[in-house]
């Protein structure tokens, strides 16, 4: 009797543990069965098999695609770019989606096991690129990527293609972005009208101050400066920001010396108009803590603009029309900008077990104009309909939030160059591609800096900006010039001098290397 | 007394007895191997916190740094502040939580069984809700154009507004008091179990000899209560280095100007971080503040054993 009670204590207890182990192998990959129930290994293979026939020979490459919120036909494109992918480079596609939002979190996790649920990835939002070298969670690339050098090049520009090199090694490949973002202030159009100006004007900080002034005059109860993503989002495109902003290169990058921005002169005039702007009550109140986008505070005249950063004001402005539920006219705040060393970049995961494979899929995601096209907008007459000048709009009666594909998020593609215009003129991505050019070339263009040695620093620089810039931008603060001082005092004590000659000494090698 | 008797026979009963309670024991197995598997076997990552982690070489090959991790918590003056705030916080909220918390227990005690739940409810309520949403109630007191307080409070008593998103000072007591209104419920709700487990016949004697209520909770609800009492606020002791992240990062919207008496080691470490995504130092964060914490758990038993025995914990 006793050892049948045994035996069931036994049985009971492997129970238990079986279930644990369960719950250890789940757990890796929740984050991509909720969205793609596909890719579940053991349970949905046959499926996927049953699915789509014949394709059980080739490999899957699986690539993280970043949407806002997860869209109802992932699995629909991911089968749809599958047949490009096996007919050209013989592999099948699935998606890992993952929400911008988490992508930090979700990122981290999926490359810190060893874990291979992820092949092909994008490093630049919220996870730096120089992060994800560092910590050893992207392949080195260059024998990869040997047999498709030259296409690749020729698509992304040598520059853009050579600037993920780290020590020499090429660790990513680098987007072919807006590498020159020019600080713009967005207005609504019947203002901008009525005070003369219109879309795309270039106005500079003291003229922008006297239409401040102008406008508060005639409206004096509207503010002139709402938030946009949650903050004030001023930029100043005089400086190549070299990352981080702490350390940068002022003069349109024009210089190859590492100063400190937030001793400079550019900042210091910049935050006596952050106070003038407060002074004339200017910024919505409480600013820092409002989390209403654009859309709920311009069209209703709560506030009449806000700030952004774009390759072209007269671009932003339309994307802004669009997006913020009324006309607006985005006028272009400092006369130039400089294009910078690519932020986004993809990698491979170490742990592939198909590096060939991944870096044949990134090669198409790079030269082929169908693939592209297919992961930016989706299936055609399902979830984009093409119009007589080769643009992409939205298929009748569907939005942003109806539609089954992720949309809005061209920018996180590696080539976004082939893909049609989403409700953008036709030569977007030809503007695009001349702003990058006619733009002021960063001397420190395709240098990535490596501040491991300095990351005492950086941490306690980092909460220092944290605890000002915004404070300042927003216009929260009473005392300006006190409290620049502090932030000044803040940052020399937090070791911002060391982030400096750090940057400066890896330029230099940088330059020296050229 | 039979031990020093027929210390022989007793030897073979007692084996007997182990393998005829086997069963018994083998239920034990699934507690203790959760025990193992949840909170002992992740204190290998304590060596995180001596590590640089190397992904592509794995865990257990990266290269040790010795204390390096630790540095950036001590570097600059912000490591005072950070420390202060932490401790000067946890301080208050023990002192306050567990007077409030046994102030309403004893409430609580004396109110009728019908009612008794709805106010258990209603008191446990706020435990439940996320920082987030916590977040959003404060906003909605505390906004500057729309908020309750300016709106409703201040402004119909003919008093300026107060722009409380960039005023540190009001912070320590605007954090206090939101931790109290969330947290009360749930440790009311522990000393109240104790409560009702006092005997009604001392009451029913003190009444008898002429105890005022006051008396009656002075000489015998509290002396009840001291174990409980002991034992939490030595388990609280334990976090005194730590603070609750979203109370400390969200309710105050991870506003800079409030740093100064929001900041605390947690929200120093996660900014800090967030870009770097070091683990290593992290994890050297958390050592140093589990340590810390178990350093004073033992000094408290300690002291509280000294003085009363029976009252420690261990």
């Amino acid at each position: 009797m006793s050892t049948k009670k045994l035996f069931a204590a036994l049985l009971a207890l492997m129970m238990v543990v079986t279930s644990l182990a369960g719950c250890a192998n789940n757990k890796g990959t929740s984050s991509t069965e909720s969205s793609t129930p596909a890719t579940s290994e053991t349970s949905s293979k046959k499926e996927v098999s049953s699915e789509a026939g014949t394709d059980e020979e080739y490999p899957t490459i699986s690539t993280m695609v970043i949407c806002g919120s997860i869209p109802a036909d992932a699995d629909k494109v991911a089968e749809e770019l599958s047949k490009i992918t096996r007919e050209k480079i013989g592999v099948n596609v699935e998606f890992v989606m993952i929400e911008v939002a988490n992508v930090a979190t979700q990122l981290n996790l999926l490359l810190s096991g060893g874990d291979d649920t992820l092949d092909v990835y994008m490093a630049g939002v919220s996870v730096p690129y120089s992060t994800v070298v560092n910590n050893g969670q992207a392949l080195a690339l260059d024998d990869l990527m040997k047999p498709y050098e030259a296409d690749m090049k020729a698509a992304l520009g040598e520059n853009v293609y050579e600037a993920g090199r780290v020590d020499g090694n090429l660790y990513g490949i680098g987007h072919l972005l807006d590498q020159a973002s020019t600080a713009a202030y967005n207005l609504r159009a019947d203002i901008a009208t009525e005070f003369g100006y219109k879309n795309g004007d270039k106005v500079d900080l003291a003229e922008l101050t006297e239409l401040f002034s102008k406008i508060k005059a005639k409206y004096p109860d509207t503010p002139l400066i709402g938030p946009m993503n949650g903050g004030p989002n001023i930029g100043d495109s005089r400086i190549d920001q070299l990352g981080n902003k702490l350390g940068v290169l002022e003069d349109y990058g024009q210089t190859t010396t590492v100063t400190n921005y937030y001793e400079s002169e550019g900042y210091k005039e910049l935050v006596g108009y952050f106070k003038q702007w407060s002074e004339m009550g200017a910024y919505m109140p409480d600013l820092l803590n409002v989390a209403d986008a654009p859309v709920d505070f311009i069209p209703s005249g709560k506030a009449f603009g806000n700030f952004a950063g774009h390759f072209s004001a007269e671009m932003n402005g339309i994307w802004s029309s669009q997006n913020f539920g009324t006309e607006i006219a985005s006028l272009q705040i400092y006369d130039d900008a400089v294009a910078v060393t690519p932020w986004g970049y993809d990698c491979i995961n170490p742990a592939s077990k198909n590096p060939e494979k991944a870096a044949a899929y990134i090669n198409l995601m790079a030269t082929d104009s169908d693939a592209v096209n297919l992961i930016i907008n989706g299936i055609q007459n399902e979830h984009y309909t093409l119009k007589d000048d080769n643009t992409a709009t939205y298929v009748e009666g569907k939005n942003v939030s109806t539609t089954g594909w992720a949309m809005g998020y061209s920018w996180t593609a590696l080539n976004s160059t082939l893909s049609y215009p989403f409700e953008y003129p036709t030569d977007y991505y030809q503007q695009l591609k001349d702003a990058n050019k006619n733009a002021h070339q960063s001397k420190a263009f395709g240098c990535q800096f490596d501040l491991t040695s300095v990351s005492d620093a950086v941490s306690a620089c980092t909460n220092v900006v944290n605890q000002y810039e915004n404070a300042l931008a927003s216009g929260s603060v009473t005392d300006f010039e006190g409290t620049l001082a502090q932030f000044q005092q803040g940052l020399k004590d937090a070791g911002i001098d060391t982030i400096i000659a750090a940057k400066q000494q890896q330029l230099d090698a940088f330059l020296a290397s050229k | 007394m039979e031990k020093t008797i027929q210390p022989k026979s007793q030897k073979p009963k007692k084996v007997n007895r182990f393998t005829k309670d086997l069963p018994l024991y083998a239920l034990m197995i699934p507690g203790l191997l959760y025990l193992l598997l949840n909170n002992y076997l992740p204190m290998f990552g304590l060596s995180f916190a001596f590590k640089k982690i190397n992904y592509s070489v794995g865990i257990f090959k990266s290269p040790w740094v010795g204390f390096d991790n630790f540095k950036y918590l001590f570097q600059t003056k912000d490591a005072f502040i950070i420390f202060r705030n932490t401790l000067l916080y946890n301080l208050a909220f023990i002192v306050l939580g567990t007077v409030l918390a046994i102030v309403v227990a004893i409430l609580l005690s004396q109110v009728r069984a019908k009612s008794l739940r709805v106010y258990q409810t209603s008191i446990l309520l706020p435990f439940l809700l996320s920082s987030a949403v916590i977040s959003y109630l404060a906003f909605a007191f505390l906004s500057v154009d729309n908020g309750f307080i300016n709106n409703s409070i201040l402004e119909p008593l003919g008093m300026k507004d107060i722009s409380w998103y960039s005023s540190p000072q009001y912070w320590p007591v605007i954090l206090t008091v939101i931790y109290l209104w969330k947290s009360f419920g749930y440790s009311s709700i522990l000393y109240y179990a104790t409560l009702v487990g006092i005997d009604d016949s001392y009451y029913e004697a003190a009444v008898i000899d002429g105890a005022s209520t006051w008396q009656q909770i002075k000489h015998i609800t509290l002396p009840c209560l001291k174990t409980t009492i002991i034992t939490l606020v030595v388990i609280h002791l334990g976090r005194m280095f730590y603070s609750d992240f979203g109370l400390f990062y969200q309710v105050p919207m991870n506003n800079g100007l409030l740093y100064n008496t929001t900041n605390t080691i947690d929200t120093y470490v996660y900014r800090g971080l967030l870009q770097l995504n070091d683990i290593g130092r992290s994890s050297a964060a958390g050592f140093m503040q589990s340590i810390l914490g178990f350093i004073l758990v033992m000094g408290a038993n300690i002291i509280t054993r000294k003085v009363d025995k029976d009252s420690a914990l261990f």
